[in-house]
Parts: C-alpha cells; structure tokens; sequence
C-alpha cells in the first residue's frame, strides 16, 4: 500500500507546496516575466558578473580596511588617556579596562572578523591584514599599559616590591634591663 | 594652682571642641580613678563634714564623710616628707598647711585653705628653712629649722612679729596657747629645754630659757595643747619603762616621771581638761591608755585601761577603740574610761596601721593601703584603695576568649581518650552547651538587631574577654607589697586583689609568663610569686636560689630567646639570675644603667662577662633611658616616598636611646647605643637652652625612630618634642642590609638620621607610644601633661622629613607630608582625657586590642586613666552611629522591588519577543 498523498502532504508539507507554487499556480497580476527575465534583450547587453581576482582584490581591499580601522581609534585613546590625568577614578578607570579588553575580544575574534573575505587564494594576503590588525590592536593594549604606569598600578618602582622584602636576620640577642 | 585650676576649667569649656574621641565615646570607653596617696595620721584631719589630708603624694584632699569621694583636691609642689610638712586646723572652717618646698628646702610655703571648697585663703613664703613645728593660737607660730620663729596674721597671712634663736641651740618644737609661746629647743651641753616667747624683742634671750632635762640625749618629744598648761612629753634612750613629762609654764619647770605598767615600744600623749591621757603601745604589741592628772606639782594615774590587741586613738576626751568587729567609743573622766557606745562593724583584713579619730568618727588605715572611715554611730561609711596611688609596675593581662578555658581540657580528653567513651563525652558536653543556647541565640539578635556588640555585656565575675579584646585586666603592683587587678571594661572595678604577696618583701618587677595567666612577681630580696593574673591566686612563692647575702633584686625583665621564655633579674652585686628556665645555651648579651654607666655584658656559659661600658661626657647625668618594646611589630621595611622609592628604614633591634641633662650649663644631650656593641650610632647635645634639668629628658623609642621631649627656656619656652628619624642610608633604594645577616659588630654604616623639633606650649611628663595588633596601624606618640591631662600626638605629626619654609611639592604630598610648622599644641583634639582630671600620671603603658585599629592605653602614677585610642580611625568597626536597622530595612525593601518586579520584567521581555508590544 503506498502512502496516501494527503499523508504526504502533511510529512513533506515543502515539498509539496514548492513543487505546487513553481508549477500550478500563476504569477502575480501585472508580473511581466518577460522584463524580468530578457533583460539581455531589452538593454542590449550582457551583464557580466566579477572575474574571481577582482573579486579577491576587492575583499583583500576590505580586508585591510577592517585591519587599519583600530589605527584610527588609536590616536584618540591616546590623547584621551593623556588627559583623563592618572588619578583612580571610575571614568579613567573604566577607559583603562576598555583599553584591554576591546583588543582582547578583537584579536580573540579576529577568525570571525576576517572570514568573510577569506579564501584559499586570498589566504596569504589576508594573513597579512591579520597581523597587522593585531599588532595594532596591541598598540591599543600598550597605550593601556602605558596609562595604567601613569596611574602607578603596574608594579615597576621599589616600593611595589617593597612588602615581600624580608626583614635582614640579627645574628645577637640583646637584653636591655630598664 | 591657679594655672591648674585655669585649665582644667579651659578644658571644661572645650569640652564640647573635643573631636579626638566622638562624645557618646565619652565616659563610656574611657575610666579614670582619682586618688590621693598614702595618709599619713599626723597628716590627717577628721571632722564631722570632712576628712582633710595631706597625702604622702603631696595632695591636699578632702574627702567626703558619708561615700568617701574626693571633694576637692590639689597636687602641690610640697615636701610630703612628714618631718617638713603639718597639717593643721586654722580654725572651724579652714586648714592650714605648712611645708617646704622640695626645689629648695630653706623655703617654706604657709598656706590657709577653705575646708569646704578648697580655695585658697592666703598663702605665704618664709626663707628660713624647712618648718619644725607649727603652733595655732590667736597667730600662726612657725618654727623653722633655721631657728626662727615666724609669727602670722591667723586672717591674711601677713608676718606679725619674727623671733630668732640664739646660736647653739637647735629647734624642737613649738607649742602655743592663749597665755604663752613655748619655743622647744636643744642644745649640746644644755640639754633639753624651752624659750618662752613674751614677744617685742625679736631675739629671744637666755633668761627666757627654762631647762626641763639636762640630759643631752633626750628625743621623741611630744606635746600636747590644751590642758592647764602645754605639757610636753619625752623619753630617755634605753628606758623603757619612763615617760617624762613636764607641764610648761612661764617661770619653772618640773619634769614629771611617768612609769607605765609595761614596757612601752611608742607613745602618744593628748590633754584634755580631765587631764593627760598617754597612749602607749607596749613592745608586745598591745595597746592602752593611762589618764594622769596634775594634783600638788604630781601626776597621779587615775585611770587605765586593759591592754588589748585593738587599736586606740584618743581625741577631746573621748577614747576610741577600733577591733576587727566593732568601733567603741569610751568617755575618759577623772575617775576612768567609761564604754559610750559600741558599734559593730566589718573591716578588711588587714592590719591595722594607725587610727585618727575626730568627735565621732575615725579614719583608720590599714598596711594595704586601705582607709576605713568608722562613725560610732553608723559604723563603716567607706573604704578607699588608696594603694593604687603608688604603683610600681603594671601590665596588662589578656583574658581568656570565650569559651576557651572550658572546653579546651576537654577537647584534649576527647582526642585522647577510646572512641566510644569520646564520643559518649562529646555528647554530654554538647547537651551541657546546649543549656547555654537560649542566652547564646538572645545575645545574637540582640547584637544582631543592634549591630553594637557592647549590647550583651560581658559579666563583670567572668575572666572571659569581649569581642574585640577591649576587655583586659591591669594588673598593679603597688608600694605596699600588694597586687591589685582592675577591669578595663567595668570602669576599673577591682577584679582581684593581693595583699602581701611576696611576704614582706618590696615588689620590684611584675612579667607575664609564657602563658595569658601567669604573671611573675619579683621582690627585692629574691621572693618570686608565680600568681594567677586572672584570679590572683598565689600558685607557688619561693626563694631566687643561691641570691647572695645583702644582694637586692634591682630589676626584671622577661625575653624570648630561640623560642623559649626567660625570666632574668638583676641584683644590686650585679648577679643575674635566671628564674624560670635554666640558662639559655647560647650568648645573650645584656645591658643596664648603672650609676650613670651604661654597662655591656654578654651571658655566655653560665658567667655574665663585661664586655664594655658607655660613659658620658663630664658633668652629665643619666636622666631617662628607653629602648624598643619587644612586642613592637614592623610591617614595611621602608618608608615609601612620593616617587614610589623607597628609604629604608634602620631597624637595628640593639637601639638603646639614652639622655642625660648637665645642670652647671644647663644642656640635655640624648645618644643612641647599640646595646650589644655599646657602639654610639648618634648623639644630638641642646646646649644653650637652658634646658630644665630638674624636669629632665622624656624618651621614648619607636620602630625606626626616637621621640624625645624637654621643657627649656631658650631659644623660645617650651616643651621641646624631638623626633629623630632614622634610615639605613640617604640614598633612596638604597639597603645595605639585603641579602646580609646583621651583626652588632661588624661596622655597618651609622644611620642616616633625620630630626625636627617642635615646640609643644604644655609640660610634658611622660612619653609613649601606641602598639597595636600587627603594626600596621599608624603610631600614636602618648604624653601625659602637668596639667592633668593625657595628650595624644600621631607620629605622621611629628615627621623629621616634613618640609621646612616651603610648601610640599606633589611627591611630598603623595607622602602625606605637611609643612614644617615648629608650634604643635593648642589643639584640644590631642586631649584624649576630656574633661577629666588626671593628676600626677608618671607612665603610660599600651596593650593592642583584637582590633587592629585599636590600642588600649592606661595611665597611672597618682590618678589612673584608661581609654583607647584609634591612631589611624577605627577602620575595621563600625561606628555607633551606624544605622543597622535602614541598611536591614533597605535589603529588605530592596528584596520586596525585586519580588515584584521581576515577573513584569519578564512578562515585558516575553511580550516583546512576540512582538505583541512595541
């Protein structure tokens, strides 16, 4: 016994209706296939779609675009950082933290960012772009670096070291009688 | 006195200024208990509204009859030496005090107070030397050791008449009545005798001079006003069985011989106008009194009473009686002692040292230095401790934590013992804890609810601490020979006391022992007491083994050494005797001041060597010497400047800092010895300041860093408060000591000290400094003021790096310096005593709390002072006025906002997942 069509109906629904929408039902009132498709005819010339290397250098182009972008920023953080002076406050604070954390997530997702343009002919160049968007995202990690010195967090002077000094062994015990 | 009286009525008028402690801290963390001193029973007024003294302290006091509290008191500059200072009655209202004064005994200071408020009448200055007797009637008679005889107006203190001694004779006594002024003097060939004073002349003459006894050797006189004539009263060496008395009149007299009916060891005689009455206190102890009257130019006995073992005081007639167990009162009449009332009464212990008596009360002392004032009517009224007053060491004792002492034994079974008999153990204490739950869970909420952990008060009977280690016992060893514990919590309530502890032997040094609870008591003669600090049981006394023959105790000191607990004393023959463990193995090397020396010594195989000596420079005089306290803690090895480098800090844990005064050029000089070495590491001399050398140098010694303070003249009159810091090198980042082990004798480089000095406007007569837990907190430097008053500086305060005529820069800033401004003081946020008036504080001593934050400091000297102190805030408790309830009620009305409006939230964010709502 094969199965009922109305069971089939049900199961493959898309199927069904895909197969039904292409072949039974007609176009939409005032759809001129025609227009749609003979383009060629009514322009009089082809169109052609992108050679496979323009569309490379095209990616490649945007790629580096995506990778020069943090260079922009750079400057501001800089400048920003610069003059939210080196007291601990929550505004100087918080630009601080961004400064690690925004290339931190960028270079944890620069897979992601960059697939879009990758392919296996491309794949060189955009390493390139890569690396350069990495090296300028630690450029922003060093502008944070260099703004938490300035707020004297890190621990480059003597006194930062100062509480694991250990005290200098007395070799005699001496007695005072009061 | 009047400056006295000035500040302590400034610091009342401030008092609502105070910010260095919050006002509801105020009374409630702080106690202070005002004393007197010894009493001494010639020194001593009794009368129906008041009980005046002047006290061994050198206070004028009265104190009240019916509780015993201090009405008004006054710490005077006088002698309290008994035979340079008298106490006697003005008249009904006044009392007048005569007594040299002790910066230059040839001056004597007369002065007339009001009994009622203390204030005072007049007062009077005599060059003459130091009063010998005192004489009131009509004028005020004043005999000086110099042989003259002072006579004042009895109203304004003005000198009425002046008579002087011829040469050769020496003054005894002076003895005045409304008819004649008897001048008792001595001479070497002439023997005993008197001048009688007739006035005018200014000198008095031979021919006024009546001999009584021809025998030179005739002391202890004794006089007694009042009777027909003045009669006077003296014994001959080496009879024991004669009194000789002699009435004196203007023209002749007859000396009288009076043989009591046993052997005599001391006597006193008062008249009456029933006639003579001797107390006299025969060599076996007991007491009794003969009544004599002058009939025919005799003495005839007509009454005496029964020996006995109680103590005896006569006064205007009345003879008083003081046992153990009761007070009675007898009327002496010509024909005997007749019993006028007996009261019963409870007296301490111990024994009795000497009874005053006025009309119907007596003041008695006791060898503890106790004071009982007994009425015959109401029988004891009150008791003052007036052993407090004279104290010669004092610690403080950390108290159990709760539930400590209990269940620590029993754990330890627990852990020991068979398993099941364990477990059926653990199960019986737990169900013995459980009854203890109720009050356990009620003391929760209360602090719970309260957020104040004094709501459950710790029981004033209980050895147990409180939460934060404020509670502690201070434990006092006094002059007397007795301990005396006080409670820091209850206001200094006595926890226990001890009398006679070392049995008859003078205590010098009180040290803790390793455990909280064992406190070792030195005496002079070799005595060790081991007592229990928290219940003052004497556990074992014995004797320093092998202390040599005349040697005395001289000081003691507790140390540990490669972890075990010694107990050192020092003697007088410059033994050392260990008291606790056997003599530690390796070298120790001791040091000690003595005779203006400081000496080194090194303990090495059992024999004490000497190893050097520091000697001053000529004419100077050893003032005060301090070293570190060994529980001090260092938490930073170095001082952190504003560029974040770091100086590091001399921590030589040898520093001994000691100072001396020069009183021909008036200088002070203070040094820094290495006490293992006796190596000088620095010396700083004030010389043309015309230091006061009397007043001397005040010392003390903090981590890294020495404060010390001296009231001078020049160049401007002050207290003088130095500080020396002290740093490994100037060069910053610079420590020489890394990596290295320090030795005493190898030549390390000398300090790099930095001073400053600051002028402070009040005297200063003690230096100390604030220990807390682990050293983290800041150090507070403690002063206590002649003006009564406690003085708490912070030591960032007195900071040797502070810059001098400029402002700080930015890095000097981040350091938290502030500008150089030589005058501190002036400021009542310093005075931690508030209103209080704490006289005579000689040390200050510290003891950190479990608190970080907080230090507990105690006073003593006279008065005593407790209170704690938070040097750098008390950052680790919240403060009273902390709202426990709002902060609950916010969680909670926070908690109920949430409740609500979290099913809207989520019914919003589902709704618009749907996209039914825009």
């Amino acid at each position: 016994m094969s199965t009922p069509s109305w069971l089939l109906s049900y199961t493959k629904p898309s199927l069904a209706a895909v197969k039904k929408s292409t072949a039974v039902y007609p176009d939409p009132p005032s759809f001129n296939k025609d227009i749609i498709l003979n383009t060629k005819a009514k322009h009089g010339k082809e169109i052609v779609g992108p050679t496979s290397e323009e569309r490379d250098t095209l990616k490649v182009k945007k790629a580096w675009e995506i990778a020069l972008a943090p260079s922009k920023s750079l400057p501001m953080n800089a400048i920003m950082s610069y003059f939210s002076g080196s007291s601990l406050q929550i505004f100087s604070l918080t630009m601080t933290f961004m400064l690690f954390s925004n290339p931190a997530k960028a270079i944890a997702n620069v897979g992601p960012t960059f697939a879009r343009y990758e392919s296996e002919s491309t794949f060189s160049r955009i390493l390139q772009a890569k690396l350069v968007f990495i090296a300028l995202q630690l450029a922003t990690v060093a502008v944070g670096l260099w703004k938490m010195g300035s707020m004297g967090v890190l621990p480059t002077k003597r006194s930062d070291w100062l509480a694991w000094e250990s005290e200098t062994p007395v070799l005699e015990r001496g007695v005072f009688m009061s | 006195m009047h400056v006295r009286a000035l500040s302590l009525f400034l610091a009342l008028a401030t008092a609502t200024l105070v910010r260095a402690l919050f006002a509801d801290e105020a009374f409630v963390v702080d106690w202070h208990i005002a004393s007197i001193g010894s009493i001494a029973p010639s020194r001593a007024l009794v009368s129906p509204d008041s009980v005046t003294v002047f006290s061994e302290s050198s206070v004028l006091a009265s104190l009240d009859t019916v509780n015993g509290t201090v009405r008004w008191r006054h710490l005077l500059d006088e002698s309290a030496v008994s035979q340079h200072s008298h106490l006697t009655r003005l008249d009904s209202s006044a009392v007048l005090l005569v007594a040299a004064t002790p910066a230059d005994a040839a001056i004597t200071h007369v002065a007339a107070w009001f009994e009622d408020s203390g204030y005072l009448i007049w007062d009077a200055y005599l060059s003459g030397g130091a009063p010998v007797g005192v004489s009131v009637a009509g004028d005020v008679y004043i005999l000086l050791s110099g042989g003259k005889i002072q006579r004042l107006s009895r109203s304004t203190g003005s000198v009425v008449g002046e008579y002087s001694l011829p040469d050769g004779y020496s003054p005894v006594d002076i003895v005045a009545s409304k008819d004649s002024i008897s001048v008792i003097t001595r001479k070497q060939d002439k023997g005993l005798g008197y001048f009688v004073l007739t006035g005018g002349s200014g000198e008095l003459a031979d021919d006024t001079y009546i001999l009584i006894d021809k025998n030179p050797a005739a002391v202890s006189v004794t006089k007694a006003e009042g009777y027909n004539s003045n009669i006077i009263a003296w014994t001959v060496p080496g009879e024991f069985m004669t009194i000789k008395i002699a009435g004196m009149s203007g023209t002749s007299a007859q000396p009288l011989t009076v043989t009591p009916k046993a052997p005599y060891a001391s006597f006193s005689l008062t008249s009456s106008t029933s006639g003579v009455v001797a107390t006299i206190t025969g060599i076996d102890g007991k007491s009794w009194t003969e009544t004599y009257i002058f009939s025919r130019g005799k003495l005839t006995l007509v009454g005496a009473t029964d020996p006995t073992e109680s103590a005896l005081a006569v006064s205007d007639g009345t003879l008083f009686k003081i046992s153990k167990t009761s007070i009675s009162s007898f009327a002496l009449t010509t024909t005997g002692a007749k019993l006028a009332s007996n009261t019963e009464i409870q007296l301490p212990p111990s024994s009795v040292e000497f009874a005053k008596c006025g009309s119907s009360a007596c003041l008695v002392g006791f060898k503890n230095g106790e004071y009982v004032l007994a009425t015959t009517t109401t029988g004891v009224a009150w008791t003052r401790d007036e052993s407090i007053a004279d104290v010669v060491s004092a610690l403080f004792v950390d108290l159990e934590e709760e539930g400590e002492s209990s269940s620590l034994g029993e754990v330890l079974f627990e852990e020991n013992a068979a398993p099941l008999q364990a477990y059926i153990h653990r199960v019986r204490r737990h169900w013995k804890a459980l009854a203890g739950l109720p009050q356990y869970l009620i003391g929760f909420f209360q602090r719970f609810l309260s957020g104040d952990y004094d709501a459950v008060p710790v029981d004033p009977n209980s050895t147990v601490s409180d939460t934060f280690g404020f509670r502690k016992f201070v434990v006092l060893a006094t002059t007397r020979g007795s301990l005396r514990a006080l409670d820091t919590a209850h206001a200094g309530a006595f926890a226990w006391k001890v009398d006679d502890v070392l049995e008859s032997d003078a205590i010098v040094g009180i040290v803790q022992g390793d455990a909280k609870d064992e406190l070792y008591v030195v005496g002079a003669f070799g005595t060790v007491a081991y007592v229990n600090a928290l219940t003052g049981k004497v556990m074992t006394i014995s004797k320093i083994a092998d202390f040599g023959l005349g040697d005395k105790v001289e000081s003691v000191v507790a140390f540990v050494h490669d972890g075990v607990q010694y107990i050192a004393a020092w003697t007088a023959h410059g033994q050392l005797h260990f008291l606790k463990a056997s003599s530690p193995a390796t070298s120790i090397y001791f040091s000690k001041v003595i005779d203006n020396v400081v000496a080194g010594y090194v303990f090495k195989e059992d024999r004490l060597i000497p190893t050097w000596q520091f000697t001053l420079p000529t004419s100077y005089k050893i003032s005060s010497f301090a070293a570190r306290h060994p529980g001090d803690k260092t938490v930073s090895l170095g001082r952190v400047l504003g560029d974040r480098s770091v100086l590091y800090k001399y921590l030589n844990p040898h520093i001994l800092a000691v100072a001396a005064v020069d009183d021909t050029t008036k200088s002070a000089a203070v040094f820094l010895i290495d006490d293992v070495s006796g190596r000088l590491l620095y010396s700083s001399f004030h010389e043309n300041e015309a230091v006061d050398t009397a007043a001397g140098v005040k010392l003390v010694v903090g981590e890294h860093w020495v404060v010390y303070s001296y009231w001078s003249d020049l160049p401007a009159r002050g207290e003088k408060l130095v500080v020396l810091d002290m740093y490994e090198s100037d060069i910053k980042n610079e420590r020489w000591s890394k990596d290295q082990n320090f030795s005493s004798f190898t030549e390390t480089p000398l300090p790099f000290v930095q001073g400053q000095a600051y002028l402070f406007p009040e005297h200063i007569t003690s230096l100390a400094v604030s220990r807390s837990r682990f050293g983290i907190t800041n150090r507070d430097i403690i002063a206590t003021l002649d003006t009564a008053q406690i003085a708490v500086l912070p030591k960032r305060l007195l900071d040797a790096r502070r810059p001098i005529n400029r402002d700080p820069t930015n890095d000097e800033k981040e350091e938290g310096l502030v500008k150089y401004d030589a005058l501190i003081g002036e400021d009542k946020r310093f005075i931690v005593s508030h209103v209080y008036n704490v006289l005579g504080t000689k040390k200050t001593i510290c003891s950190p709390a479990y608190l970080e934050s907080t230090v507990l400091v105690f006073a003593y000297g006279l008065d005593l002072f407790f209170t704690r102190i938070t040097p750098s805030q008390p950052f680790d408790l919240l403060s009273k006025s902390f709202n426990k309830g709002q902060l609950l009620l916010t969680i909670f009305a926070l908690m109920v906002g949430v409740r609500f409006t979290s099913p809207i939230v989520k019914r919003k964010q589902l709704n618009m997942r749907w996209g039914t709502q825009k």
